[in-house]
């Protein structure tokens, strides 16, 4: 079984409300998976990566060349608001 | 505070000077008008997608070898979510746990040596104007490459803290991947310190001050910051992990927030970008390209003979440095060019009458000055003169002497038709020798001087003098 407060921690984390009930049914759920993952650290894994990515490929990389790519207009034309050549967000002054 | 000891771990932030941004083509340039360098990429916009610049690896690259880190053979890149205006995909692209250098080590001047954790690339985010209507946002910068050069805990004091700071900027300056302006944010820090009892080898709870972009705020921030937690200590009291801001007017740090856990940022690897392999071959390329650091130059120009004060002001600039080195080459001698380097030019580049990075004239002719000045060419007021000239119009030392009329008077007897001239002007100062009072000779050479703008040797006037009185 997950413990109560990992839900709690992995749901504020990933922004979620949990309904009533709903907390529970994920820790069963939850503890299920790590069950299984318990189970496989049984296998001899010291020298295996992990998996992020299925494919063998390299990230290629791209010349340092720049060029011009949206015009304000186009880049900020959805913006909710604006001032000028700048999108405009409601005033927040933490770091301040 | 000498009864608790300081631990500094400095995490800097160096914006790199690549012609486009890290993730998109977009240019990587300060100063334009608010959003003119924006893209789908760097905007966020949906379906768009990174591709890594390769200049901005190679400069992790070389930053990485000239701190001495290890340079992975494998790296790759991971998102770290966080929510904020100045970001508009909503994370950062950076790196966890397999950043391009790692395991460095660097030496403070005039402190001890600092290891280097981790060298690692990511993007900048936009900026964030707060104004009275709300807050503004420019994402010209939202993608530009930044370096995270990440310290271990080894700083003992702020004035160290500064100076491994500073050491990190000119090393950035040296290697050319930067213009590291202070004043345009190129070069930022976050601090985190802690103290302890002397003697304790116990890391406590530690405060990060963020985002600053002076050496004078972080040293003071620091001092400040250890006399806090200080104080709270001797009350009994316990210092909390928290974020603090630095209010350079009032002299404080204040809360922010409670320190984020690596945790609150959900990092996971960046699904968006494979993981890259750094060829060795070409690691061993920018290796054997790099460029002499500060440290080294340091250390060649004290060995050369030069003061430490002149050591420090010609090593921290590549500019100055470069300018030594290519007069020396000329034949200059070091310490006679160290004192031209950091006197006459010096002056006149604090002036903004010089630039060593792009000299108004060729370095060799410093070296063909200091030749005329030991073969009595040219005398010490004259070559004032041709250096001022050089620095304004370019040019020659022989043509500026031409120009100038200040080659040495060869002609004795020309010389000592202006000394006569000088004598018959000041006939006390000339019965005042005559009556055996030395003192005056100086003040006569200095006449003979003017009259010939330098033209004579001092020591030519002075026996000339002598002549004409019959001493």
């Amino acid at each position: 079984m997950a413990e109560h407060g990992l839900v709690q921690r992995l749901a504020a984390l990933a922004r979620l409300e949990l309904a009533e009930g709903e907390a529970d049914r994920l820790e069963r759920d939850l503890g299920a998976i790590l069950e299984h993952v318990e189970r496989l650290r049984a296998l001899p894994l010291r020298d295996v990566g992990a998996t992020y990515w299925t494919a063998e490929a390299a990230q290629g990389m791209r010349e340092d060349v720049s060029r011009s790519g949206l015009d304000v207009e186009d880049g900020l034309g959805s913006a909710a608001a604006r001032s000028g050549r700048y999108l405009l967000v409601p005033g927040m002054r933490e770091d301040a | 505070m000498s009864d608790f000891a300081t631990v500094i771990g400095l995490e800097v932030h160096i914006e790199l000077q690549t012609a486009s941004k890290m993730f998109c083509s977009c240019p990587n340039h300060f100063g334009d008008p608010p959003n003119t360098n924006i893209c789908p990429v760097c905007l966020g916009l949906p379906g768009a997608l990174p591709r890594p610049n390769a200049a901005g690896v190679d400069a992790a690259i070389r930053m990485a070898l000239a701190l001495g880190c290890k340079v992975a053979d494998r790296s790759k890149f991971d998102r770290k979510n966080y929510f904020y205006p100045d970001l508009p995909k909503g994370y950062q692209i950076s790196q966890l746990d397999e950043p391009i250098g790692s395991d460095g080590l660097v030496e403070v001047p005039g402190g001890g040596s600092v290891r280097i954790v981790r060298v690692q690339l990511e993007e900048d985010a936009g900026k964030l104007q707060h104004e009275a209507q709300g807050a503004v946002v420019d994402f010209n910068r939202a993608g530009v490459p930044l370096l995270e050069i990440v310290s271990a805990p080894d700083l003992r004091s702020p004035q160290e803290a500064r100076a491994y700071w500073e050491e990190i900027r000119r090393i950035a300056l040296a290697l050319g991947i930067s213009d590291a302006r202070m004043e345009e944010g190129s070069v930022r820090a976050d601090a985190n310190i802690s103290i302890r009892p002397v003697g304790s080898e116990e890391l406590n709870p530690r405060v990060e001050i963020k985002n600053m972009n002076s050496f004078r705020f972080l040293e003071r921030a620091l001092v400040y910051e250890a006399g806090r937690q200080a104080e709270i200590y001797r009350q009994g009291g316990r210092v909390g992990q928290e974020t603090r801001g630095w209010d350079d007017p009032r002299g404080v740090t204040f809360s922010q927030r409670s320190k984020e856990e690596a945790e609150d940022y959900r990092y996971f690897p960046e699904p968006d970008l494979l993981p890259f392999a750094i060829d060795r071959q070409h690691v061993e390329e920018l290796r054997s390209s790099l460029p002499e650091l500060p440290s080294g130059r340091r250390r060649r120009l004290l060995w050369l003979g030069l003061p430490e004060e002149q050591v420090r002001l010609i090593a921290e600039s590549r500019g100055r440095t470069s300018f030594f080195d290519a007069a020396m080459t000329a034949g200059g001698e070091a310490t006679e060019l160290g004192k031209w380097i950091c006197g006459d030019l010096g002056r006149l580049e604090n002036d903004g009458r010089f630039d060593f990075e792009e000299p108004a004239f060729a370095p060799e002719e410093l070296a063909a000055l200091l030749k005329s000045l030991a073969e009595g060419d040219l005398t010490g007021p004259g070559a004032k003169q041709v250096i001022q000239r050089l620095a304004q119009d370019g040019g020659t030392v022989r043509a500026a002497i031409a120009e100038l009329g200040l080659g040495k008077m060869d002609d004795l007897e020309a010389v000592r038709a202006e000394v006569r001239q000088v004598l018959e002007e000041q006939p006390k100062a000339l019965a005042d020798l005559r009556a055996g009072k030395q003192q005056v000779m100086g003040f006569l050479v200095g006449q003979v001087m003017r009259r010939t703008r330098g033209r004579v040797a001092p020591d030519v006037a002075s026996r000339l003098i002598a002549e004409e009185v019959g001493q």
